[in-house]
């Protein structure tokens, strides 16, 4: 594996304590302004995090976050959830065509009410990682984050577990409200931007 | 305490209870045939004693006594007495004859079903009455909802210190008794103001409902915001709007406006500038593309509102971090103590000052976070998080960035 010293760079940008004061819309900004200014070079990046995200089960994402200052409390947080925050932080940073559209929105969010509606099991709940095999069915690209952020997303009234509710973005389960289920599904509101 | 009139056996008013059980009179005729009842047909009223200084004349068949006290009964009164008394009310309160009549009509009959007297139809209800013109069923038909409780205490804000100001306001206004009666409990229902708004918002089929304590207004049953401690309070996350579109409904109160997006009512943040625009600063703290110090930490922001922040993780301005259904809590929420103390530590956190230029900048030299350490000013306060107690602050954290060549404040707020 190579240094990843863009990567660290990238991520050590992410600054968990700007994040809490500001939002996550000004901390995108600002890492696309360092990008925009050259200070990153966003070709070696690329390809440090495809390498990284190639080789995850090899990655130590602990020694990542706590190298980068990712957060103050990385033991918080499982290594597939440092690995999901990191996709969320650059993954349509560096693939802006990773959006969803208006149209795969559609497609996912009915796919995904449907499914949801669907599970008997655990009552009613399903585990995000089962959730998103099914759903890559429907898009490859939909991503833990896509959910993280559900209501910028989807605008789906989930019910969330969280195992621990100070984790950032971080969630177990997903359910649907069962009021949310009789909306019909609309195309009117589109993506937006992070 | 009693409030009405004393009448003459024509009906007459000859004296105004203002705030006596028993009162006195001038000058009053006395039939001594019918037994000690001075008003036979108004029996609300009875002579319970004679001044013993009085003069009495017998004239005729009737005696004049110059001082006597009556004594105020409670009771039902003939409709066809209140009629007479209450056309003179009207009229004394600038109806015309033909209004008059008309409106001592409904209140005669209004009152003589609820068992009200004359001394509930006060000179500033019917000038109210009179004013609305022909708004004024609007108000006879809440009157006929109401308990004489209701009545008493709408009769009492009339009558009270910001009675002319409610008078004037209801005379205009009569779909404001609606408001009135929703804000009874809040500590509101005096302020004219707050009555406006509140009928703004019951005209967009809204309604306040005090459920376990708590004012809510909601629209079709969902609960969008509550007056708490006579402030605006949002609910949820998805309650709040941060568009530029969406109408107003009325005033915004405590640096929150109601507004109307679509069929959708939400509560949009709208901080207090006016103390920011001399000297410029209102521009220095809102240059930067997401600054928020004035959404989320200026003086307006209410108590109630930093709390709920520090509790539910949603910021006074709607916005949240992480997942939107359990968003994280900051460890501390605050704000500053007031717009001259906001101005001090942007003053002294600025780009060009000691403290700025001593912070090592981080983000490839584009960001700064400043710390002011504590002078001895009070510089605001803050909750600490799952808590709802305040601790006061004396140190600032000023968070500027580097936008295009120039140092922009991203945020600022008091620390511990």
């Amino acid at each position: 594996m190579s240094s990843l010293k863009e990567l660290y760079l990238a991520l050590s940008f992410f600054e968990e304590d700007w994040l809490l004061s500001t939002d996550l819309q000004s901390c995108a900004a600002g890492l696309k302004r360092v990008i925009d200014d050259q200070k990153i070079n966003i070709l070696r990046l690329r390809g440090e995090y495809d390498e990284v995200m190639a080789q995850n089960a090899e990655v130590d994402w602990y020694s990542i976050a706590m190298s980068t200052k990712l957060f103050s409390e990385p033991r918080l947080y499982s290594v597939s959830e440092i690995k999901n925050i990191v996709e969320l932080y650059l993954d349509e940073q560096l693939y802006p065509e990773h959006k969803l559209n208006v149209e795969e929105l559609y497609d996912l969010k009915k796919f995904i009410i449907e499914l949801l509606t669907k599970q008997k099991e655990n009552n009613g709940w399903m585990p995000i990682e089962e959730l998103l095999k099914r759903v890559k069915i429907i898009n490859k690209n939909i991503k833990p984050y896509h959910f993280y952020n559900s209501e910028n997303y989807f605008e789906i009234d989930f019910q969330i577990q969280v195992e621990n509710p100070d984790k950032l973005w971080v969630i177990d389960q997903l359910r649907i409200r069962k009021e949310t289920v009789s909306k019909s599904v609309s195309k009117r509101k589109g993506n937006k931007n992070l | 305490m009693a409030n009405g009139f004393a009448v003459d056996h024509r009906g007459d008013v000859v004296y105004k209870i203002t705030n006596a059980e028993a009162f006195e009179i001038s000058t009053v005729s006395f039939f001594p045939n019918e037994s000690e009842s001075l008003f036979p047909t108004h029996s609300r009223f009875r002579v319970t004693q004679i001044d013993p200084n009085a003069e009495i004349v017998y004239k005729g068949n009737s005696y004049t006594v110059t001082r006597i006290y009556l004594k105020f009964l409670p009771g039902p009164i003939d409709p066809n007495d209140l009629y007479g008394i209450f056309r003179t009310r009207f009229l004394e309160n600038g109806a015309s004859d033909v209004a008059a009549y008309q409106l001592a009509e409904q209140t005669a009959e209004i009152f003589q079903n609820k068992g009200w007297g004359i001394q509930e139809l006060t000179d500033e209800l019917a000038n109210v009455l009179v004013r609305a013109d022909d708004q004024s069923t609007v108000i006879l038909n809440r009157l006929t909802e109401w308990e004489t409780e209701k009545l008493n205490v709408f009769l009492d804000d009339l009558a009270g210190e910001n009675g002319a100001q409610l008078v004037d306001f209801f005379g205009e206004h009569a779909e404001g008794v609606r408001a009135w009666e929703v804000l009874i409990n809040s500590g509101l229902s005096t302020d004219v103001a707050w009555l406006n708004r509140t009928s703004l918002w019951l005209d967009i089929g809204g309604e306040l409902v005090e459920t376990d304590g708590i004012l809510w207004f909601r629209k079709n049953n969902d609960k969008i915001f509550q007056i708490k401690n006579q402030k605006i309070l949002p609910n949820q996350k998805s309650h709040y709007y941060n568009g530029l579109d969406g109408m107003s409904i009325g005033e915004s109160a405590n640096g929150y406006q109601v507004v109307l997006v679509g069929v959708k009512v939400q509560v949009k943040r709208v901080p207090e500038t006016t103390a920011f625009v001399e000297g410029g600063y209102l521009e220095k703290l809102t240059e930067h593309p997401h600054a928020h110090v004035l959404e989320r930490h200026s003086y307006d922001v209410t108590d109630d509102a930093l709390i709920k922040r520090a509790n539910e993780g949603i910021a006074p301005d709607g916005s949240t971090l992480g997942n939107p259904n359990n968003p994280i809590k900051p460890a501390y929420s605050s704000k500053f103590e007031n717009a001259e103390e906001l101005i001090n530590a942007f003053e002294r956190t600025k780009p060009g000052t000691t403290v700025f230029e001593n912070t090592i900048s981080t983000h490839a030299g584009t960001r700064k976070s400043v710390i002011l350490e504590a002078d001895g000013t009070l510089y605001g306060k803050g909750v600490k998080k799952n808590t709802e107690v305040f601790v006061n602050m004396y140190r600032v954290n000023a968070k500027y960035e580097l936008i295009d060549g120039n140092w922009k404040l991203a945020t600022m707020f008091p620390i511990k």
